[in-house]
């Protein structure tokens, strides 16, 4: 035996069975390693589920919009839905043939179908590390499951990535030059700094414990594309000039309509105007890919109509004297207002009457008046409908102009619950309210959204942006399902960007 | 080990009781493998957390296949040469430093000269120690060696022997020092 051989024995045999027991914070840190990454994966799987039922959503919302009636659209577009998911299914696959066909990789047919993918960088082909790194502009809903797809290989032993390559083969193994190592470090310096977690950089790696197998430094140039700078939250402040207006589909209405009046005046309400209003809230975004983010937040918005030309008729023997609340009737339902017409006429000429017989009426044909008692006094005023809502709403947000001045399209729904309900009466641009509130009013709306927008930023974290955006109710305002909001609004706000 | 199975099992399963019994079990043997591979407590406990949670995050891959002891010790293994590989530059041996000839030896003889025999390993320099290491230890081949360290077989022999005479004198004096500290106290 040499004295090498013997100093090798030596230390093997004194080393193999040594023990000593780590300090107790060894096991702390690593316990909270492992619980962040557990957090981690948690929260990335509700937030993909929250995503694709978003995507689901707003297509689904998108296609509601085509028409303008959702009551006729309904029918049609349960045609239109077969045809255009299977165009989209089409285009998924065309994709991923058109990969196939340019990479000329070995990806199995049934595998081309496949949404969800096996990471690409653990196939065994000659350009897909390549492919990798040159696809800057994944398609969304690839980018988006990769990113939460739990990097464990379905079947079997591992490659290092840098033995996918056929190329990596040809290189030769150059010893690293300083240049190199002094690169890798400031790197690395700058990834410590970040708090970057070195365990998450290894387990891209891949290494392989098969000990035949050696790994070779990593490419950390890849890794570092990966990072960003900047948080995927952000927040802003928008508020928006709005006009809101509705739809009135053609229903026999049950409506309530003005006590012993024998009307046959069309109850399509065109003396009904939009109104100028106003919403304004808070956003919340967060980007779950390149060009994709995902908005919601929380509104108050409102929205309503003018009835123009309510005009005060004197009905012999009407009985609104003793009756404490009179009813205006709209598209909408009756407006119920507490007091006598006379309070109110008092109010608008500042003179009293005495006349007991009044009623308020939307414009009625000219012929009513012939064949009764009625007159027009020729007093007539507009009456404005309000109403407030909080809105949640969900809505995907794609960028299709990347560049310092951005464009985005957004489509998604809200939820929107009613929190307040107002009326007055407009006279020569004044306005006070009244003790009234509209009849019939569902609580709950829902609507879908589709705004165009820009982005601007101003300073380092905060983006300005600019948002048209419409808004239009997929179920009715009210109870008898005639009448469909919808508002166009210039959103306008401030983006703050962790 | 049927009990090691079951826990190996949990600890696929992401379980976090079965993660804490199984650090238990296997942590004090591979704090020793990573005391053999730095220079100090600071660099052993570093690569211990990394080498565990590596162990945790990639318990998938273990397949039943051969020893599972093996398995954690080639983790930790790979997780001192990547910490070797951030830290150390590799393109010139002469960049070696020199080392202290301090040895810390204890009165008490016996079953402690494991930990001295750590001691000597863990006083080599970073490239020295790094080569003994993986070939007298771990069992590498030099051209294995070559390629984990990014350095020439000629260096890695020639790191090797010269790692080997440092140990030899090492050990030479301390059982010299040794023999004299028995003989004082015999007497």
């Amino acid at each position: 035996m040499t004295i090498h051989q013997d100093i090798d024995k030596l230390f093997k045999k004194g080393l193999s069975d040594y023990s000593e027991k780590p300090p107790g914070f060894a096991w702390d840190n690593i316990e909270q390693s492992l619980n962040r990454k557990r957090f981690k994966q948690r929260r990335n799987l509700v937030y993909s589920l929250a995503a694709s039922i978003a995507i689901l959503l707003s297509f689904g919302a998108g296609y509601l919009l085509t028409d303008g009636q959702p009551k006729n659209q309904i029918a049609v577009n349960q045609n239109n839905d077969a045809t255009i998911i299977t165009s989209k299914k089409s285009e998924i696959s065309d994709r991923d043939k058109n990969i196939t066909e340019d990479k000329n990789t070995k990806i199995d047919d049934d595998k081309t179908e496949q949404v969800s993918i096996q990471p690409e960088i653990y196939k065994n082909n000659s350009t897909s590390t390549k492919e990798l790194k040159e696809n800057t502009t994944a398609p969304a809903e690839k980018k988006l499951k990769k990113s939460n797809v739990k990097k464990v290989n379905s079947s079997g032993i591992l490659l290092p990535p840098m033995f996918a390559s056929s190329d990596e083969f040809e290189k030769p193994t150059a010893t690293i030059t300083k240049e190199q190592t002094d690169k890798e470090n400031a790197i690395l310096n700058h990834l410590k700094m970040k708090n970057f977690d070195f365990a998450e950089l290894d387990s891209k790696r891949e290494l392989n414990y098969d000990y035949r197998q050696i790994t070779p430094i990593p490419d950390y140039t890849l890794t570092i594309n990966d990072v960003k700078n900047t948080s995927p939250w952000s927040v802003g402040f928008s508020a928006a000039p709005l006009v809101s207006y509705r739809n009135v589909s053609d229903v026999s209405s049950d409506q309530v309509s003005i006590a012993d009046i024998n009307t046959s005046y069309d109850l399509n309400y065109a003396n009904e105007k939009p109104l100028v209003s106003y919403s304004a809230g808070v956003g919340v975004n967060y980007k779950v890919a390149k060009r994709w983010r995902i908005q919601s937040g929380f509104y108050m918005s409102e929205l309503g109509q003018i009835s123009e030309n309510i005009a005060l008729n004197e009905i012999p023997g009407y009985a609104a004297t003793n009756s404490e609340s009179f009813a205006i009737n709209t598209s909408t339902g009756n407006i119920n207002i507490n007091g006598t017409p006379n309070e109110l006429i008092d109010r608008l000429d500042g003179s009293s009457n005495n006349t007991s017989d009044l009623m308020f009426a939307p414009p009625m044909p000219a012929n009513a008046y012939d064949n009764t008692d009625i007159s027009n006094s020729g007093l007539e005023t507009n009456f404005v409908q309000t109403y407030e809502y909080y809105e949640v709403p969900l809505i995907i947000n794609y960028t299709f102009l990347d560049r310092k001045l951005s464009m985005n399209v957004s489509g998604g729904l809200s939820a929107n619950i009613l929190y307040g309900n107002n009326i007055y009466v407009e006279n020569n641009n004044d306005r006070y309210e009244l003790d009234a509130e509209s009849d019939n009013l569902e609580n709950m709306n829902y609507s879908g959204i589709l705004g165009l927008g820009i982005e601007y930023p101003i300073v380092s974290k905060l983006k300005f942006n600019f948002q048209p955006t419409l808004r239009y109710s997929l179920s009715p305002i009210n109870s008898s399902g005639s009448v469909y909001p919808y508002s166009f609004g210039l959103y306008t706000g401030i983006q703050y960007v962790f | 080990m049927k009990d090691l199975d079951k826990i190996i099992k949990d600890c696929k399963r992401n379980r976090p009781d079965a993660q804490r019994k199984l650090y238990e079990h296997f942590s004090g043997k591979m704090f020793g493998v990573c005391l053999q591979y730095s220079k100090d407590y600071t660099e052993a406990e570093d690569i211990l957390q990394d080498g565990f949670i590596k162990v945790f995050t990639k318990i998938s891959q273990y397949t039943f296949k051969g020893s599972f002891e093996g398995w954690v010790r080639r983790i930790m293994v790979n997780c001192a040469l990547e910490r070797y590989r951030k830290q150390n530059l590799l393109y010139s041996v002469s960049n070696i430093q020199d080392y202290d000839h301090k040895l810390a030896y204890d009165d008490v003889l016996g079953e402690i000269s494991s930990k001295e025999l750590l001691g000597l390993v863990q006083e080599l320099s970073p490239q020295y120690k790094m080569v003994f290491n993986l070939y007298a230890i771990e069992g590498y081949s030099h051209q294995e060696i070559g390629d984990m360290l990014k350095i020439s077989v000629g260096t890695s022999k020639s790191n090797l022997s010269r790692a080997r005479v440092i140990l030899q004198d090492k050990v030479e004096e301390l059982y010299k020092e040794k023999e004299q500290h028995i003989k004082l106290v015999v007497r």
